[in-house]
């Protein structure tokens, strides 16, 4: 079923939850609203199910409004972060709820055959017995989502799932999660502040900040070609420079740094304030005098080399005070061009990403 | 068993839940050497509990029982079984079983609200609910003469007209012992709703659930064990209750005595045994009460240890999610 949300505002007391949002999920996608927490993300998905109610705006499922659809209605599947198993009921009892509150309930054996299925479908049939209390945060989240399934959701929301799970569990549930999707191809929308997990989860990913939609896109999109200073910032780690546009350059105190131009930066008067993104794996080091002022000035204080790629630590001189860097190389190059700590050198954009400054907020 | 003593108890129960989960923490102190007490200390502690305990606790409650059998099993037979004390026996029981009931569907009602929705006033309706235990039951008597009383009260004429007895009869004394005990369901709820969310109840309406079916399969199987202590709590405050019922009710003898205002006639027609008979059965009736609290409080650790996951988590099997 498509889900699509129409100018949806929120407040909370002063506090702006979603600003004017509209966005559309295809069918049988599966989603993630990534944004750092007070975004607007949960609200936003809450929403979406009918937990809570938008000041302004329409949700349509299946294109026909839902904004007075009770909640029971909807035939949402949700999935809450602290799993929010009925405590006092057995894991088969919690997966057959759903089954059990309808108005008109199936024969009891057609109810066991199904949990069981369900169970089965998340791997956990041999814990049926159980209390909830009795098991591990992975196990209850699949039990969580077993439960959810149960009444063939139209859609299925998840409210940071892994949230409340330890790294290793996080890592393997992700998988599931897609695999999961992979056969049933049922909407889902996932909310999470972790940009990795979104960017290897979800077919599509919405950027929020602050309750507005900063970007939409495939993960490849959003990763390489952010639309916004924020989008960078929060994908992955970035290096910034704050300098002055000039033509085909960004001029950092006494230094340069070149770029490509493109639609963004041809917009740019010569002379305007603006920050140049770079991520650390597209950052040059170079050693020597005779460059010139050819990239920005830094001194190395740490290296850190314990996988595949050392990590650099730099602090900007010249133009740069004051400000830390960080770079990745292989350790070949780190050996092949001498590096120490201590030595001064220059870092080269290879990629240079440049927004106007008065837009600008980094994370 | 008269006003104050009672006014502690949800205090103490709230006390009483934190200590039992403290427990393990508490023995793994004791085991420690580096972190014992020296003996002598640990000794002067417990003779001044003890002592205490057996001066104003234990002393009291033996000699209710000593001076109602100081004329032998007989007399006592005889004061607990005169048609007066079974008349103030049966008014307790009926102001017991209406007003219990009542504060039961209340005091839920009230925990509901104020636990899991967010509106103006919630504050005040919370001080509100707590009103009973910060009046003397005296005022909560006297507000119920003014209210009610067949000549000065504000409806006095309207009843009288309509041939009702509030005051001085039967219903004035359940009013009353409503309005007393009115907290404890309430004030044993709300702590324990607000700190079990919504997040249950929200799960449940998204899975088709409707009020009813959320209700009976999701909250009151979560707050059965703090429901069921606080109807114990109000039950004995029910049957104890003296001070408001005393004004409303007009001692008439064989009429209007609830089992406390037997006690208080007897004893000050200098009837000493007979009023210490029929005062051992409040006493009773608190040991009993003690007995079942205690035994609820066990049940309510058990079921908090088996939900905070004291059991051990089953293992994750290998392999299976990848």
């Amino acid at each position: 079923m498509s889900i699509e949300v129409r100018n949806i505002n929120k407040q909370f007391g002063n506090f702006v939850a979603l600003d004017d949002v509209s966005l559309d999920f295809p069918t049988g996608q599966l989603v993630a609203l990534l944004g750092p927490s007070g975004c607007g993300k949960t609200t936003l998905l809450r929403i979406i199910a009918g937990l809570e109610s938008a000041d302004q705006g329409h949700v349509l499922l299946e294109g026909e409004d839902a904004s007075n659809t009770h909640v029971r209605e909807r035939q949402v599947g949700f999935v809450f972060q602290h799993y929010a198993l009925f405590r006092h009921m057995s894991v088969f009892e919690n997966v057959a709820f759903g089954l059990r509150v309808k108005a008109r309930k199936p024969p009891e054996a057609e109810i066991r055959k199904k949990v069981h299925a369900l169970l089965d479908l998340v791997q956990l049939d041999w814990l049926a017995d159980r209390f909830p209390a009795q098991l591990s945060g992975g196990q209850r989240q699949r039990i969580a989502l077993a439960r959810a399934l149960a009444v063939e959701p139209r859609v299925l929301l998840l409210d940071e799932p892994f949230g409340a799970l330890d790294a290793k569990v996080r890592k393997e549930l992700r998988r599931w999660l897609r695999q999961l999707h992979d056969e049933l191809h049922i909407t889902s929308i996932f909310v999470t502040h972790d940009q990795e997990e979104a960017l290897e989860v979800a077919d599509r990913v919405v950027l929020m900040n602050r309750g507005r939609v900063e970007q939409i896109g495939s993960p490849e999109e959003v990763y390489q070609h952010p639309a916004t200073p924020f989008v960078y910032g929060f994908l992955g780690a970035v290096n910034y420079f704050h300098g002055r546009a000039e033509e085909g350059r960004v001029r950092v105190g006494e230094d340069l740094l070149h770029h490509e131009t493109d639609a963004l930066t041809e917009s740019l008067a010569p002379g305007a304030s603006v920050v140049a993104f770079v991520r650390p794996h597209e950052l040059d080091v170079l050693v020597g005098e005779d460059i010139g002022n050819i990239g920005v000035a830094a001194r190395i204080s740490r290296i850190l080399a314990f996988g595949v790629t050392a990590r650099i630590e730099l602090e900007g001189i010249n133009g740069a005070t004051g400000q830390h860097f960080e770079v990745e190389i292989t350790r070949e190059q780190v050996e092949q061009q001498g590096l120490s700590e201590g030595l001064e050198v220059r870092l080269v954009p290879s990629r240079l990403k440049v927004f106007e400054h008065n837009t600008t907020e980094t994370s | 068993m008269d006003g104050q003593t009672h006014r502690e108890e949800p205090l103490m129960a709230g006390a009483v839940a934190v200590f039992r989960g403290r427990e393990d923490h508490a023995r793994r102190f004791e085991s420690r050497a580096a972190l014992r007490e020296a003996p002598w200390v640990k000794a002067l502690v417990l003779f001044l509990s003890l002592t205490f305990f057996a001066f104003f606790l234990l002393l009291p409650l033996a000699a209710v029982f000593v001076e109602a059998f100081r004329k032998g099993m007989e007399a006592y037979w005889a004061a607990i079984s005169e048609p007066d004390a079974l008349s103030s026996i049966k008014l307790t029981l009926i102001a017991a079983a209406i007003s219990v009931p009542l504060n039961l569907v209340f005091g839920v009602a009230a925990a509901w609200c104020i636990a899991k929705f967010e509106f103006r006033g919630k504050q005040f309706l919370t001080t509100l609910i707590d009103l009973p235990f910060s009046v003397s039951p005296v005022i909560a008597g006297l507000v119920f003469v003014l209210v009610f009383g067949t000549h000065q009260g504000w409806m006095g004429a309207w009843l009288q007209a309509h041939d009702l007895r509030i005051v001085f009869a039967v219903p004035g004394i359940v009013l009353a012992t409503i309005f007393v005990t009115f907290p404890f369901i309430a004030r044993e709820l709300i702590p324990l709703m607000q700190s079990q969310g919504r997040e249950e109840e929200e799960a449940a309406v998204v899975l088709g659930a409707n009020g009813w079916q959320i209700f009976f399969r999701v909250t009151l199987p979560n707050i059965k064990w703090g429901l069921l202590y606080g109807v114990i709590l109000c039950n004995a405050r029910a049957m104890g209750e003296f001070g408001a019922v005393s004004v409303v009710s007009g001692h008439i003898r064989g009429q209007t005595n609830t089992v406390p205002l037997h006690v208080e006639i007897l004893y000050n027609e200098y009837n000493f045994s007979a009023s210490f008979a029929v005062a051992s059965l409040l006493a009773l009736l608190a040991l009993v009460t003690l007995a079942i609290k205690t035994w609820v409080e066990w049940k309510a650790g058990e079921a908090r240890s088996a939900s905070a996951g004291s059991a051990q988590p089953a293992p994750e099997p290998t392999g299976t999610s990848s």
